[in-house]
């Protein structure tokens, strides 16, 4: 332990602003976890308050919503998930692979863009894409002679619609990493491939994926740690308080905004983000499992 | 090789470590420690009090600090200048304002309180949950001999009924505004329109009707309605609740007989609930109202002083705000405000409606207590606060009417948030409003009917479990059958019935019953 320590010293140093850091700021407040049991009064603290059980997880379960909106909140995250990672890695892919210099760096700036939109800007933005009576595509469907399309009461069409955005807001982010990761792989294994007569899909199917895949690996389990986390500026943005569309759309994070607006009870939310933070957890620590019975040095820990 | 291995199992590491913090949730500051130091203080000030009437010593200059709910003003800084001046001189203290924006306020709020934040002063109220607040020890108890030695002048110009107003079983715990506010809802429509169709006036929910239909037929490029989230409120509120002699307390969604005082499930028992589903659905379907009522995130008012829709409702102070607007751009319109109660009981807010209130962690709450008795007392620093600095922003007219300068809007009457000491005497009416304003005003207070329950202060802590739940149910079930959006009115308000049913509404209701009953017995 001291040799190691010994040996690596600059590198330990380098990780102490960190480690100080997480444990300030990420270590320390666990403590106020507590508060999930407690009775929150103000002029008693955190720790003085009284203990209140397990009362604050009641109004969760006993809305009859905790199923609907933690099977949303899940399965939003999954079909993020996956389709952003075939998304993201196609757009690295094309984008490593493109020729013109100008039409590269075009291209990875157009897709970048969205990322810097605030989730309220890209809330207007479909406002005004999907309202009623003046939405462009409203408009577009009358000029058509088609009906119009009422999509703020229809809740099918938010699948979709929030599935887009989210890919369109994130792919081009995201994409830099694994464009990273693609650029840092040896030219002198395509050359070879080339020269052997491999063409394009080839090389991408043989060499880019294959060596990409460590990369993917740990951006899949970070965001898998994060599946019980709805994003709430996104569905909050988009769907907002329109009580027609919540069945479809309802994450856990925009149900609890919700039902707590009204009564601030400091309890009642650390309770329900206690709930979250147990489930990341337990997710995690199965996904690492797995992870690491079919290919060890993939799994993050 | 192993240095490369190393330095990858640390980065992993660090990894982790954010992983687990991301999962941490509740991110407050590891409880800070707290002192109980107002109870000392109040000690020391109740024993100075039982031993003489003593003058206050103010020798020590403080700097008192008061949050306040409002967007500020530009010229917020100048007026506050004036009154620290004055305020140096009278109790050799000056005070600093901090402003919370509306936005979000609640959670500003309650963090001011959770962050054990150095203040002095705050607004507080009903619609701020002030008795959820002074029960949570957010404020320090206003005892007897701190009233007596730092605000006399408050003991003796506010009635009992408002120091009452103020307690939270027994104890004093905020200076309610000495002023009877009355909400006054109603229709703001257009004369021109009326008058182009033939409409003389709107006293009923049908003649309202009657007017979104000739708009919707004639004024194509007109929402007739645009039914953002006041304006669906008032609805069912007035159409259930006021019109039946019923009252409705503040935030937590039941009803009290005002003859009986029992708790009234009008949107179970009342047949007319589901007529007024019903005909929201027919006004729906009709245009009448926008299909864009439930997402819109421009309000209701903004629309209408637009001109790009021809009718809202909100109350009477709001509709004077707007009238005033429209008849500077477009007097042609010629707006009009209709009440909708005109002729049931009228129950006025509880004084309770604003108020200021001190913190528990307050150091200097003597000398806090003895600026709120100058600012709720003194017309000078009641109306400066108010209107800002008289002959810049404001003047008196030969009529006692306030009349508003060339520089009022940056500082706009009332648009400070002084509402937590607004006060009978010094509260003026403005000269160029609506019209029918004071006629409206009159026959409302004719009609104020007195009851009990206006002071009631609900303890919700043992249904605060059915409150989060009622209120999500509220806002998903509730809301689009009070726009007319569902297709089945008969299913989506059996559907209401039974998920308000699963939120433990009856709970609720018994709890709420309860404490009702004691409160009226005493």
């Amino acid at each position: 332990m001291i040799k190691e320590f010994r040996k690596n010293r600059m590198l330990f140093l380098m990780m102490v602003p960190s480690v100080v850091y997480f444990f300030l700021l990420c270590y320390l407040p666990m403590a106020g976890t507590v508060l999930a049991f407690k009775s929150y009064r103000f002029d008693k603290g955190i720790f003085g308050s009284p203990w209140a059980g397990l009362a604050n997880f009641e109004f969760f379960f006993r809305s009859g919503k905790a199923l609907l909106v933690t099977s949303n909140t899940v399965l939003y995250n999954a079909a993020f998930i996956v389709s952003g990672l075939v998304l993201q890695l196609a757009v690295a892919i094309v984008i490593a692979e493109m020729g013109g210099r100008f039409i590269k760096k075009a291209a990875q700036s157009i897709l970048l863009f969205p990322f810097f939109l605030s989730w309220v800007v890209v809330g207007a933005i479909v406002y005004n894409l999907f309202n009623y009576d003046y939405g462009y595509l409203n408009v577009l469907l009358q000029a058509m002679g088609l009906p119009q399309q009422d999509f703020y009461s229809s809740p099918g069409w938010w699948k979709y619609i929030l599935l887009f955005f989210n890919n369109w807001k994130y792919v081009g982010y995201n994409s830099l990493i694994y464009l990273a990761a693609i650029i840092g792989i040896d030219r002198s294994l395509y050359e070879a491939a080339a020269i052997d007569g491999a063409n394009v899909f080839q090389r991408i199917r043989r060499i880019t994926l294959p060596l990409i895949v460590p990369t993917t690996v740990i951006m899949v389990l970070l965001s898998i740690g994060n599946i019980f986390r709805g994003n709430f500026d996104l569905f909050y943005q988009l769907v907002g308080t329109n009580g027609l569309l919540y069945d479809a759309t309802d994450v856990i994070d925009t149900f609890v905004f919700r039902s707590l607006l009204g009564s601030q009870d400091i309890g009642m939310s650390a309770a329900t983000g206690l709930y979250q933070s147990v489930v990341c957890f337990v997710i995690i620590l199965i996904t690492n499992a797995i992870v690491r019975r079919v290919q060890p040095d993939y799994s993050l820990f | 090789m192993t240095v490369r291995q190393t330095a990858i199992s640390l980065l992993l590491l660090v990894w982790l470590a954010a992983l687990l913090a991301g999962c941490s949730g509740s991110k407050d500051n590891g409880g800070a420690s707290q002192q109980a130091s107002p109870s000392e203080s109040n000690a020391g000030a109740s024993a100075s009090a039982s031993g003489e009437a003593a003058k206050p010593d103010t020798s020590k200059p403080v700097t008192l600090k008061m949050v306040l709910i409002s967007d500020g003003a530009p010229d917020s800084d100048l007026v506050y200048g004036e009154i620290n001046k004055k305020l140096k001189e009278d109790i050799n203290a000056t005070v600093d304002v901090e402003y919370i924006p509306f936005a979000d306020w609640q959670k500003a709020y309650s963090l001011k309180f959770a962050a054990g934040e150095d203040f002095d002063l705050i607004v507080t109220a009903t619609w701020g949950q002030f008795a959820d607040y002074a029960r949570k020890g957010a404020f320090m108890e206003l005892t007897p001999g701190l009233m007596q030695t730092y605000a006399p002048q408050t003991l003796a110009s506010s009635s009992q009924e408002v120091l009452d107003a103020g307690t939270v079983d027994g104890k004093l715990y905020a200076l309610p505004m000495n002023y009877r506010e009355i909400s006054v809802y109603g229709y703001v429509v257009r004369g021109d329109l009326m008058d182009k169709y033939g409409i003389s006036s709107i006293d009923s929910l049908d003649d309202f009707e009657g007017y979104l239909k000739a708009v919707s037929e004639n004024d194509k490029e007109l929402v007739p309605w645009e039914a953002t989230s006041y304006d669906n409120w008032i609805i069912p509120h007035m159409q259930l609740q006021d019109l039946r002699d019923r009252y409705e307390m503040g935030t937590v969604g039941v009803s009290v007989d005002l003859a009986t005082n029992r708790i009234v499930d009008a949107t179970e028992s009342d047949p007319a609930a589901l007529e007024l589903y019903k005909r929201m659905q027919t006004w729906n379907q009709s245009g009448y109202i926008s299909k864009n009522s439930l997402v819109n995130k421009v309000s209701s008012k903004d629309s209408f002083v637009n001109g790009k829709s021809s009718a809202f409702l909100t109350n009477l102070l709001d509709a004077n705000a707007a009238y005033q607007t429209v008849m500077t751009a477009h007097p042609e319109w010629d707006v009009r405000f209709y009440p909708i109660n005109t002729s049931n009981k009228v129950v006025a807010n509880s004084y309770m409606a604003n108020g200021m209130a001190i913190n528990a962690k307050s150091k200097n709450a003597e000398r806090a207590l003895m600026l709120l008795d100058l600012f709720k007392n003194d017309a000078w620093y009641n109306q400066t606060t108010t209107y800002g600095i008289q002959g810049k922003h404001w003047d008196v007219s030969a009529e006692g009417k306030l009349v508003l300068l060339a520089d009022s809007p940056n500082y706009p009457p009332d648009g400070t948030c002084p509402w937590g000491w607004r006060d009978e005497r010094y509260y003026l009416t403005s000269q160029d409003g609506l019209p029918n304003f004071d006629d409206v005003m009159k026959s409302q207070r004719d009609r104020v009917f007195n009851t009990p329950l206006n002071d009631f202060q609900p303890d919700l802590e043992n249904i605060k479990t059915q409150q989060a739940a009622l209120s999500d149910v509220s806002s998903q079930y509730q809301s689009p059958l009070t726009l007319g959006f569902v297709k089945d009115v008969d299913k989506a308000y059996a559907e209401l019935l039974a998920k308000r049913k699963q939120a433990g509404f009856d709970t609720l209701r018994q709890e709420l019953q309860a404490q009702i009953d004691k409160d009226v017995a005493n």
